[in-house]
């Protein structure tokens, strides 16, 4: 029963189009911040264009230099979410959280946790709506890892490890706890599967 | 066009011009590095607080905001009141407004909590809030500021200038009003809630605002090795004078209204006479540096002929100081006065109730106060450097002799 | 998706509602009137039918005691440290009558005003008053401005200085955001007291009184209608949800 369907579509990004849309799409970042370097001149032109107004002309040198800078930094930046996957950093390694199933079906979860965790927030905060289903900490509660009892305190960390991998910018832990309360710290001596990303 | 909109002013100066830009340079680099160690430290390595919790970054991000709306001011008269000689300076008041406003909104974002959630801030309005409001108004005078200057520089859109001219004119009162109302719409504190806080505001707006324009002007003549034409000299002067003399008149009204209808005693005695570096602030910094000897000095009639310093350059340099004083008075000084909870009573609690609050600002407080006067700086060097804002009076230059006053 | 997600959590809310309704009816009233608040279906929202409230008796109020305070550090996380960058969301103040020269002792924490000056300025919404007059800062819109701070007549709110760790869950907290006291609202979803009001009844002191100001059948309610109290600050009419008694 704990197939590990939970996460075995974590795969190659490519090969698993459910695997975490944000994996495909720094793949995609990447590819395309590539593709630019080709077409360095269109960027050029327009630039080139728009110096006529801005007339920098003064120093025909720093505006050729300052296009290529400009170029390359944009390049940099857009590429950094992607560094892992172009790396070629082995898939993250989950743990199983605890209980039979997530909540929901988990490709589910997979693709739509951001705006669950975002509507159920808003909710809770400003309305005072107290359901568990998609809270937060519910999450910790089954995927704090068996290390450190946290979901976020190592890399092996279950909303860490993904994350990290995607390069999506996590700010949750700055407030939230990262580990389940005290009543609730009591593991369900479920044995923990570790499972294998595609790169095994 | 080319010709019309840049010059490349003292040609030559290209190893200077390199060193006022590095000069601002590290002036922001010591912000954005106060920036990101705050960023990622806290706000426990300054010496803000939560008794005064708007310290010295508030204080020049407010000034400079003010001051950038008193820029304009220059403009406003040109096109308001269609006077021409300053007319002439319209472009370069409206440069030196945005160049302010930019450095005093940079500070004020530098220094936030969440910096990282300024899209929140530019999403969610709270319209009840004077701070939105506010928000508001820096983003469509960025907007209305930048088409004036558009309209002023190309030819073709002249017709265009008097209107936009008004709009700007009457934009900047509402952001003028608008930041001093974020003092005033503080009920609680003794020191903030009153109706005269947005019109005083307004009026330490001009002064700062021409104050800062003549400095700018003064340096860019000299660069150019001009000399501004001493009719216009002594006509800003005078302009200035009156517009100090107004800040002090307010001053003085806002004190007494406070001590006489407002019976706050207790925060004028304070601020008056005891409280220590807010009042030494508020004697010599806000009422001599920055009101008594500028008028002095602009009232004495100089002998022809050169001197060392001009007055022209001087007392605006004095108000910009006795601006700063001000602001710390206000900001810093409002909020260390302690709040009062039960009239008539003592209070004491293990959080600062009833005693007055120390404020000690930190080097990273100092980094970003002026990592924001550099952001106004560098803007104005680069803008000046690349676009045409010199005035352009019928000035011949030879002819001219070396007068100062 | 999210739309239907919705309406289906609507007539749940809906369902429940009714339910409840058809309890109060059957149930004679008293026998409803159990603690201090009703807990309410977790699907169910803050609704503006109440709205909560404290009543402070400072003359029952312990000079020197301050178990409120420390309750309060446990049930929130907070370190209990004093220095002038720590958070305090409740404090005892000693109030002394410059006439007379009588002390006396009370707690002040966010008075969760009904006009809330700090709901007024929040120039993103992060300030926020709930339904039930519970005021709250949404971490997730704050910017870390402190125009709150500056606009409290109380001085009920706190910056947090430093990063923050081991918070607990119930109660995130963080660097950045400006936070005050909440009256332990994760606790009142649940039916139950604030912490502080739960530690001064166990010392016996019973000062604080806390319950639904609209609800007739309340104990605050009746002790409000038959005791004269106070607002601090009633000048800049707030319409506090926390009121004084004894001063
Ligand atoms: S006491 Fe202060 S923080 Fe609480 S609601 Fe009133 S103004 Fe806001
Ligand atoms: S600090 Fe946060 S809650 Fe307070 S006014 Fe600013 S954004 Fe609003």
């Amino acid at each position: 029963m704990n197939a590990p369907e939970n996460l075995a579509t974590l795969g190659s990004p490519p090969e698993h189009p459910q695997g975490a849309g944000r994996v495909r799409n720094a793949a995609e970042a990447a590819t395309a911040t590539l593709g630019t370097k080709k077409h360095l001149g269109r960027p050029g032109v327009l630039l080139q264009r728009m110096n006529g107004m801005a007339r920098v002309a003064n120093l025909p040198d720093l505006g050729k230099w300052f296009r290529i800078v400009a170029c390359l930094g944009a390049m940099a930046f857009t590429a950094i979410p992607s560094m892992q996957v172009v790396a070629g950093v082995d898939l993250p390694k989950l743990e199983h959280g605890k209980g039979d199933k997530c909540v929901d079906d988990v490709a589910f979860i997979r693709r739509h946790h951001p705006d669950l965790l975002k509507h159920h927030r808003d909710e809770t905060v400003r309305l005072g709506i107290r359901t568990t289903k998609y809270s937060l900490k519910k999450c910790v509660e089954c995927h704090a890892g068996s290390k450190t009892g946290s979901v976020a305190s190592s890399k092996e960390d279950f909303c860490v490890a993904c994350h990290r991998y995607a390069g999506a910018k996590l700010d949750c832990w700055d407030c939230h706890a990262t580990k389940p309360g005290k009543q609730a710290a009591v593991p369900d001596a479920k044995p923990v599967l570790p499972l294998h990303g595609g790169s095994k | 066009m080319a010709h019309e909109v840049c010059v490349n002013q003292g040609g030559g100066r290209t190893v200077e011009f390199f060193a006022l830009l590095g000069l601002g340079g590290v002036l922001i680099l010591g912000a954005l590095f106060a920036f990101f160690t705050l960023e990622h430290h806290g706000h426990v390595l300054t010496g803000m607080n939560n008794q005064i919790v708007w310290g010295l970054p508030h204080v020049v991000a407010v000034f400079l905001i003010v001051s950038a709306s008193g820029a304009l001011n220059v403009a406003s008269i040109g096109s308001v009141f269609g006077k021409d000689v300053y007319k002439k300076r319209a472009p370069l008041s409206g440069m030196l407004a945005l160049a302010l406003l930019s450095g005093g909104l940079g500070v004020l974002v530098l220094d936030l909590g969440r910096p990282d959630r300024l899209i929140v801030a530019m999403t969610h309005y709270n319209f009840h809030s004077i701070f939105a409001w506010n928000m508001i108004f820096y983003n469509g005078f960025f907007a209305i500021v930048g088409l004036y200057l558009v309209t002023l520089m190309e030819r073709k859109l002249k017709y265009w200038s008097r209107p936009v001219g008004f709009l700007a004119f009457f934009w900047r009162l509402g952001l003028t009003t608008a930041t001093g109302s974020i003092f005033g719409f503080i009920v609680a504190r003794a020191g903030y809630n009153s109706a005269l806080m947005a019109p005083m505001f307004i009026i330490m707006s001009f002064a700062y605002g021409l104050a800062i324009f003549m400095v700018v002007q003064a340096s860019m003549y000299s660069w150019n090795d001009l000399t501004l034409d001493l009719t216009i000299r002594r006509r800003m002067k005078k302009l200035l004078a009156v517009f100090v003399g107004a800040s002090l008149y307010f001053t003085v009204v806002f004190h007494l209204t406070n001590l006489y209808f407002a019976k706050q005693w207790d925060y004028e005695q304070f601020i008056l006479l005891d409280g220590g570096i807010f009042t030494v602030l508020f004697w010599v910094g806000q009422v001599f540096i920055g009101a008594v000897l500028p008028l002095s000095l602009l009232f004495i009639n100089r002998s022809q002929g050169e001197h060392l310093v001009s007055f022209s350059v001087l007392a605006p340099l004095f108000v910009v100081v006795g601006g700063l004083c001000q602001m710390y008075v206000t900001i810093v000084g409002g909020q260390a006065y302690p709040l009062t909870l039960f009239p008539g009573h003592e209070v004491r609690s293990s959080f600062y109730d009833g005693v007055v609050h120390a404020y000690h600002p930190g080097i990273y407080e100092w980094l970003l106060g002026l990592g924001g006067i550099g952001i106004a700086f560098t803007l104005t060097v680069v803008a000046v450097r690349v676009f045409k804002f010199l005035p352009q009076d019928d000035f011949k230059p030879v002819l001219m002799r070396r007068s100062t006053d | 998706m999210s739309d239907s997600m919705n309406s289906k959590l609507e007539d749940r809310r809906d369902f429940l509602k009714a339910g409840g309704l058809v309890a109060g009816v059957t149930l004679a009233p008293g026998l409803l009137f159990y603690g201090v608040a009703q807990s309410r279906a977790p699907e169910e929202g803050a609704s503006s039918r109440q709205r909560w409230g404290m009543l402070i008796d400072t003359t029952k109020c312990g000079d020197g005691c301050s178990d409120c305070v420390t309750a309060c550090n446990t049930e929130n996380g907070l370190s209990g440290k004093t220095g002038p960058q720590d958070s305090q969301w409740i404090r005892k103040v000693d109030v002394k009558d410059l006439r007379t020269g009588y002390v006396q002792s009370l707690p002040m924490m966010c008075q969760h005003c009904d006009n809330p000056p700090c709901v007024d300025v929040c120039p993103t919404g992060a300030s926020m008053k709930r339904a039930d007059g519970i005021v709250l800062v949404d971490r997730h819109a704050c910017i870390g401005c402190r125009y709150c701070m500056m606009a409290c007549p109380y001085k009920a709110r706190s910056f947090v200085h430093e990063p923050m760790h081991d918070q607990k869950p119930d109660v995130p907290r963080g660097k950045g955001c400006v936070e005050s006291c909440t009256f332990c609202v994760q606790r009142v979803d649940k039916g139950e007291q604030p912490a502080c009001v739960e530690a001064c009844d166990a010392k016996g002191h019973k000062a604080m009184l806390f319950g639904d100001l609209k609800d007739p059948q309340s104990a605050i309610f009746k002790a409000l209608k038959s005791t004269d109290s106070v607002e601090v600050r009633a000048d800049l009419a707030l319409d506090t949800g926390v009121r004084y008694q004894g001063i």
